[in-house]
């Protein structure tokens, strides 16, 4: 197996994350300006997709979990072209997308049960972004997903907040990526790589600055 | 029972389950849009997403995409789905073989 180059990834994941096709005819942009609005009005195409929920669900998250950033980071320094916020949204909407079907295993031969590699990414993101501190970026499955007893490995980019311990983030996002997807598919994992792609400055919480 | 009543009652029977949040359409989203613009002008067309339905002589054929909570584990979720439908269907004195497909589209 070869694991694509960085550069490359980055690339095709801008130019498929611009492609409306990947979210049933949306772009991250419109369900951003959804979101804005508050969800109203009730756009029927955007809330019977699953893909669209899936990246309407991480772009809420990713927006409570970088508010203190993004405060921060404009008292510090003017914000970057293209931003790390940005680069996040794109592969939210290129992972929201349905993608492959992984089967999902039935005694009956006329059963045809799968969860979609859409919403395992979607789990994952949500693992992660669940650890106090971590922010998921890229979230890939490597292997064929389809055949059932395939082992796959998991990329997972992270960016965690300044201050914390970054190999006890990385594992402690593990865990939880692992727990996730020991609960809710029949993968059979071989690793779950994760990589800290960037530290990102953070205002302390109210609490901390009472404690210090 | 027609198809639109056992697919009405296969829907209910699906989103009765407290693990199911919702279910997505199988058809094109353009198909769908376009059922959701006839619900606003014909009265009673019922616009939900819900189990598809095909009856033939060589069998029936029923799918359903949906959306589950994640408190429970979406492999058992989905399961407990297909077995609900199949038993449905065998009430129902569906023609065999019983062709179901159940696709966990989101995990919230």
């Amino acid at each position: 197996m070869t694991a694509p180059t960085p550069q490359s990834t980055s690339n095709a994941a801008t130019v498929a994350a611009l492609n409306p096709a990947n979210l049933d005819g949306h772009t991250i942009e419109e369900l951003s300006a959804y979101l804005d609005a508050e969800r109203t009005p009730t756009n029927f195409s955007i809330e019977s997709s699953p893909g669209c929920q899936i990246a309407l669900t991480a772009l809420g998250r990713l927006r409570d979990l970088t508010q203190r950033d993004l405060e921060t980071q404009a008292a510090a320094e003017p914000a970057p072209a293209d931003s790390w916020v940005q680069s996040i949204m794109d592969r939210i909407a290129l992972e929201a997308r349905a993608g492959r079907d992984i089967p999902i295993s039935h005694p009956s031969t006329t059963a045809r049960l799968a969860v979609s590699e859409g919403a395992v990414r979607g789990l994952m993101r949500a693992a992660g972004d669940s650890i106090p501190g971590v922010i998921v970026g890229r979230c890939i499955l490597h292997g064929d997903v389809t055949v059932p007893g395939e082992p796959i490995t998991i990329t997972v980019d992270i960016s965690v907040a300044w201050g914390e311990n970054l190999h006890d983030a990385a594992d402690r996002a593990r865990s939880a990526i692992y727990r996730q997807l020991l609960k809710h598919t029949e993968l059979t994992l071989s690793a779950i790589h994760i990589t800290v792609q960037d530290m990102r400055f953070t205002r302390p919480r109210r609490t901390e600055i009472k404690e210090s | 029972m027609n198809t639109e009543t056992l697919q009405a009652r296969l829907t209910d029977l699906v989103l009765a389950d407290p693990d199911v949040v919702t279910v997505y359409p199988v058809r094109p989203a353009a198909l769908e849009i376009a059922s959701h613009v006839l619900s606003a002008v014909i009265p009673g067309h019922d616009q939900r997403p819900k189990v598809v339905l095909s009856n033939a002589t060589a069998g029936t054929t029923a799918e359903v995409s949906v959306g589950v909570t994640g408190e429970r584990s979406a492999t058992a979720v989905c399961r407990d789905l297909h077995d609900s439908i199949h038993t449905e269907l065998t009430l129902a004195h569906a023609t065999p073989p019983l062709n179901i497909t159940v696709k966990i589209s989101s995990i919230a």
